[in-house]
């Protein structure tokens, strides 16, 4: 019986044992994809706030040519006399 | 310090241990079952970390997509408030003839003012992993209370165990090694500098400066200081390392602005933001604590002044004055922008190697230099080397002064300036003194912002202040109040030390200029600067400014306005002549030579609308003088084109010429703005005009053609340029060239007259004109009014008197004149040839008759050019025109007919054509019924009649028929004898129908001569026969025999 009980006891072991692994696969699975994830997060804001910093030197770009255009229009506006030769 | 954005630990290291260590052990099972439970409780830690750091990252991303949406939402509304705005003043400025004046006005003052945030290094709004990291962080250990202790005066100590400025250094190393030259002679500068600065101020803040300069002295810097200071405030710069040494001394060293704490603020920006220029109290700012460093006003303003010495050259080349531009606000943003650019600045700084450039330059440089001196402290030998040499520099200095200004002219940007300097220079006396003041050259240099480059006065003044302005600046710390209270200070010394003052500080002054600029506020608010301002040399440099701001050509910009003068001029004669012409001369000019040849036709096209635009309300009587010489020198050319295509034009010609020579000088206004609608309408004019004369030419006797030759030919440009101008009004009238078609087979004086007497209605001119030159799509009209034509021969032409006269005279017109004219016309209207081959070619008769009457001739001429105005002045015939008239060619012509009525017959042969079109029938119809045939007279050859009925347009087309009968009686029998024997009886019908279908449509404009609501309704009702004629002739319009017999 005792013999039995060992060899049940060992049995029982190694499938604990099995079942460990799998569970440790499965979590390192997971594990892993997690990690992708952020990885995947990491690149999805780099390359995110490049193009938005990309557009913001465009926007900056624009707005200084708009201000250069708005003293324009100001002086033209505000200076008719000019068209009036 | 650590980058790592986020750490994603093991699972398992973020679960408790005691999952799995607080299990029996001796159940394996439960020990493994603990160790995966917190595998997944790890998991779902991580999952979790996972999370948050998503929500961050999309936060962050949200937060910048938000701000770009509203800058872009921004941007967007303030285009809109463009767009807005521009309207008016494209209409201002599309309503000037020349634009040129506006190269001479000058531009809008403008300077961004936009803060750019985006500073990478120096922005505030550092990502949060690594504010984290310097929110964790400790405070340095206080340190500082080591520093009485230590000859390196305060912040010495807390530098050495931790100094932020380390990096900046070794690039800045980095950089001297790619340049050394540069870093000696901004070392000199900063040396001579710091004397300026630091001339009897005192401050706490000098301790790190006096560090810097302890080392200086160690290298031995000392001597050369203390002579410097004897001499002038460059060995006050060395100096004062010494005196950093000295506490005294330290004081003076407070305007430095270490490059620790400009490397600092750079770090800091924020402390850069809370700078002001003019506060040079605690400059010296300890690395470890950025905080300290805020006062660094002196800083900030050396590194405007670094930028302004950029901008220097930019304002020499753009002479703009740069003042006015800032505001106090733009100055604060502007500042943390130069300190940004500073170090960027400071290698372009070198070039500005002058003494007097150097005070500026040499500051900032110093501000690397203070900060390696410190840096010297801790790595030491390298800066002191570089002082050293800057010292050795120091001492070359007064010697390089002199040739400072090729220095600075290594920048490029002060060459030009150097050049008018050196022109003025002759001494640097003062260069010492200068090096020695070079903050009062700086607050000089201030001064000179306005003026920049050219003002060598101002400079002058703060050379010649050099010797007071050390103190002056000195008691001012602020390099702004230095600058100006040294620009307030009077320059008691002669012009040559205010030159040789100028030329050691032209870079200086360019600095000073820019940090005007950026600091217009308290710049501007120093009254001194204007008025140190004005000096002689300044006016030198001025005036080359002026040059450059000068515009395109360097012309001032009062000059150009001449052609304004021209234009304006040309636009009130136009505008008063005609409505809406604004059309250039010159291309009138070019376009009626072009059309010289065609120009007969162009000038009849054109002769129409000057009576349209008489008609105008707009127009004036003097104008309707203009147009009525127009007409009768547009009749002359028309009568000679309508007669004989070639001659008889140039009979018309001497008319024409003659009566342009009567015109008034509005008339060449009105010529010029009508040459440009000549130039779009003339085309299809000259086209039109071009067959039109042709077929006249077969009508008109050869007797006349030769004298008639050279006059028409002449009478184009004439009638163009002095008459033409109401002629090209006209022109765009599609009618009046369907009238001129039918009007040229006539070929009377009277008729012209009657058409002269039409054209001020329009309806009148459009037939004759429709007669002279339109003939081509009458002619195309013609076949489909063939049949209408026989009945109108036979019944309507006693009805519509017009019409008869139309009619007949086509019909009069011999087949081979009849031809000639066809396939001249044709020829023509394809390839727009010139009348002129054609006129050369054939000599008709009726020119003779032409010659004769010249008048008449021009009356012609002038309908013809009246015909287009007809179309645009009275729009009851419009429907006419629309329908058969369109001038624009031929084949437009066909096509509207089509439109105005069911699709016209095809065009019979060309022979058919030429045959029909005027001698034949004329000649008949003028034999039995007078009515047409006066009709015929008066469209032909009216010219004298035409002159003197061009006012009363309704009665005298009649009278002229009456008149006119035996005229056209007698031309059509001239033409008869030559085409009737031609013309086959056939074609004899067919001519008749054509003739009649062409008379039906001239005789519309004649019955609104008349009465203009009758002569629309018959119009419309001869219209209408012509297109039933159409429909029944284009069923039969394969067969010859079918035109004959289905009238």
């Amino acid at each position: 019986m005792a013999r039995a009980g060992g060899i049940s006891n060992a049995v029982n072991v190694g499938i604990a044992v099995q079942a460990d692994w799998e569970n440790r696969e499965f979590i390192s699975h997971i594990s892993l994809n997690i990690r992708r994830l952020f990885d995947f997060l990491l690149q999805f804001e780099a390359t995110t706030k490049t193009k938005l910093a990309s557009l913001n030197e465009k926007l900056d770009t624009l707005e200084r040519r708009l201000e250069l255009l708005e003293v324009q229009v100001g002086t033209a506006t505000a200076n008719p006399s000019l068209f009036n030769t | 310090m650590p980058l790592v954005r986020f750490g994603v630990r093991n699972e398992y290291s973020l679960v408790q241990p005691e999952l799995y260590t607080e299990v029996d052990r001796e159940d394996p099972k439960a020990v493994l079952d603990g160790v995966a439970v917190a595998g997944l409780v790890g998991i779902l830690r991580q999952l979790g970390d996972l999370a948050e750091f998503a929500a961050e990252v999309f936060h962050g991303l949200q937060e910048q997509v938000t701000s770009t949406a509203s800058r872009s939402h921004r941007l967007k509304v303030r285009v809109q408030n463009i767009e807005a705005a521009l309207p008016p003043i494209e209409k201002a400025i599309l309503a000037q003839n020349s634009h040129i004046h506006f190269a001479y006005t000058a531009g809008s003052e403008w300077h961004p003012r936009i803060q750019n945030e985006q500073n990478h290094f120096i922005y505030n709004d550092l990502p949060r992993f690594i504010m984290d990291s310097y929110e964790e962080s400790r405070d340095p250990p206080r340190l500082h209370l080591l520093d009485k202790f230590d000859t390196g005066g305060p912040g010495s100590c807390l530098k050495r165990y931790s100094d932020p400025t380390f990096f900046r250094r070794a690039s800045g190393s980095l950089r001297e090694t790619g340049g050394e030259k540069v870093q000696r002679d901004k070392k000199a500068r900063k040396i001579k500098f710091f004397p300026s600065a630091g001339n009897g101020r005192t401050s706490p803040s000098h301790t790190a400066s006096s560090i810097d300069m302890t080392l200086k002295s160690d290298l031995g810097d000392r001597s050369n200081s203390f002579d410097s200071r004897t001499g002038s405030s460059h060995i006050e710069c060395v100096f004062r390392p010494s005196s950093s040494m000295q506490p005294e001394e330290q004081e003076e060293s407070v305007e430095f602005c270490s490059r620790s704490f400009q490397q600092d603020d750079d770090i800091h920006e924020s402390s850069f933001a809370g700078e002001q220029p003019g506060v040079a109290d605690d400059n010296f700012l300890h690395p470890s604590s950025p905080e300290q460093v805020p006062p660094r006003s002196t800083c900030v303003t050396w590194d405007e002044k670094e930028e302004i010495s950029e901008a220097k050259s930019q304002h020499s080349e753009g002479d703009e004055a740069p003042t006015d531009i800032l505001g106090a606000d733009s100055v604060a943003e502007d500042i943390q922008e130069l300190r940004a650019v500073a170090e960027i600045h400071i290698p372009k700084d070198v070039p500005f190697e002058d003494e007097n450039i150097r005070g500026p330059s040499s500051i900032f440089t110093r501000l690397y230099d203070v900060e390696s001196e410190p840096d010297n402290f801790m790595d030491a030998l390298n800066t002191i080397d570089t002082e050293s040499e800057t010292d050795v520099d120091y001492q070359t200095k007064h010697e390089v002064k002199q040739g400072e200004s090729l220095s600075t002219s290594d920048d490029g940007r002060t060459e030009d300036v150097l050049n008018v300097l050196s022109a003025v220079d002759t001494s640097d006396h003062r260069h010492p003194q200068i090096d020695d003041h070079t903050p009062s050259d700086t607050s000089s240099c201030n001064e000179m912002a306005a003026d920049v480059f050219v003002s060598v006065p101002p400079v002058s003044p703060a050379k010649e202040r050099a010797p007071e302005v050390p103190e002056v600046s000195s008691s001012a710390s602020d390099s702004e109040s230095g600058t100006l209270a040294s620009t307030s200070i009077d320059p008691p010394d002669g012009s040559k030390e205010v030159e040789s003052a100028v030329f050691d500080r032209p870079s200086s002054g360019i600095a000073v200029s820019e940090i005007q600029e950026l600091l217009p506020d308290e710049v501007l608010n120093s009254p001194d600067k204007p008025q140190e301002s004005p000096v002689p040399e300044l006016s030198r440099v001025e005036s080359i400014k002026i040059w450059t701001n000068g515009g395109l050509l360097g012309l001032e910009p009062s000059k150009p306005p001449d052609f304004n003068m021209s234009n304006a001029d040309r636009h009130g004669s136009e505008t008063s002549t005609t409505e809406a012409e604004n059309s250039p001369t010159p291309i009138n000019n070019g376009d009626t030579r072009k059309l010289n040849k065609d120009g007969e036709c162009i000038e009849i096209l054109a002769g129409p609308r000057s009576p349209a635009s008489l008609h105008d309300d707009n127009v004036a009587k003097a104008d309707k003088h203009s147009s009525d010489s127009h007409c009768r020198s547009r009749f002359h050319p028309y009568g000679g084109g309508l007669t004989s295509n070639g001659l008889p034009l140039s009979t018309n010609v001497k008319p024409t010429s003659e009566e342009a020579s009567h015109e008034d000088d509005e008339h060449s206004s009105h010529i010029f703005g009508l040459g440009q609608r000549l130039l779009a309408n003339g085309f299809r004019k000259k086209i039109s005009l071009v067959p039109s004369c042709e077929p006249e030419m077969p009508n008109s006797s050869p007797q006349q053609s030769k004298q008639p030759f050279v006059k028409f030919q002449a009478s184009p440009l004439d009638v163009r340029f002095g008459h033409k101008s109401a002629d090209y009004h006209l022109t765009s009238s599609p009618p009046l060239e369907h009238m001129k078609i039918s009007f040229q087979p006539t070929n009377d004086f009277e008729a012209f007259s009657k058409l002269k007497l039409k054209f001020p209605d329009g309806s009148n001119y459009c037939s004759e004109s429709s007669s002279s030159r339109d003939v081509f799509p009458s002619f195309q009209l013609v076949p489909e009014a063939v049949a209408t034509g026989r009945n109108d021969v036979a019944s309507d032409s006693d009805d519509d008197d017009d019409t008869f006269c139309r009619s007949s005279p086509y019909m009069s017109d011999d087949d081979g004149l009849s031809r000639h004219s066809d396939m001249d016309s044709e020829d023509h209207w394809e390839a727009g040839g010139s009348p002129e081959s054609v006129d050369d070619v054939i000599p008709p008769a009726e020119e003779t008759a032409h010659a004769e009457n010249d008048g008449a001739v021009s009356c012609l001429s002038a309908t013809v050019l009246d015909l287009p105005s007809f179309d645009d002045v009275k729009p009851p015939h419009q429907e006419v025109r629309q329908e058969d008239f369109d001038p624009l060619s031929s084949l437009e012509l066909l096509q509207h007919p089509k439109a105005s009525s069911p699709l016209p017959p095809p065009l019979p042969p060309a022979q058919w054509r030429l045959s029909n079109p005027i001698s034949e029938p004329q000649a008949t119809f003028d034999a039995h019924q007078p009515k047409p045939a006066p009709v015929m007279t008066q469209q032909s050859k009216p010219a004298p009649a035409s002159e003197q009925q061009q006012s009363p347009q309704v009665v005298v087309p009649f009278k002229l028929k009456s008149k006119d009968e035996q005229k056209l009686n007698w031309v059509k029998e001239a033409n008869q004898p030559a085409n009737g024997k031609v013309m086959d009886e056939h074609d004899d019908f067919l001519h008749q129908i054509r003739s009649k279908s062409f008379s039906l449509r001239p005789t519309a404009p004649a019955k609104t001569l008349v009465s203009e609501t009758t002569a629309n309704n018959r119009v419309t009702e001869i219209l209408k026969k012509a297109n039933a004629i159409r429909q029944a002739v284009a069923s039969d319009v394969d067969d010859d025999d079918a035109w004959s017999d289905n009238p």
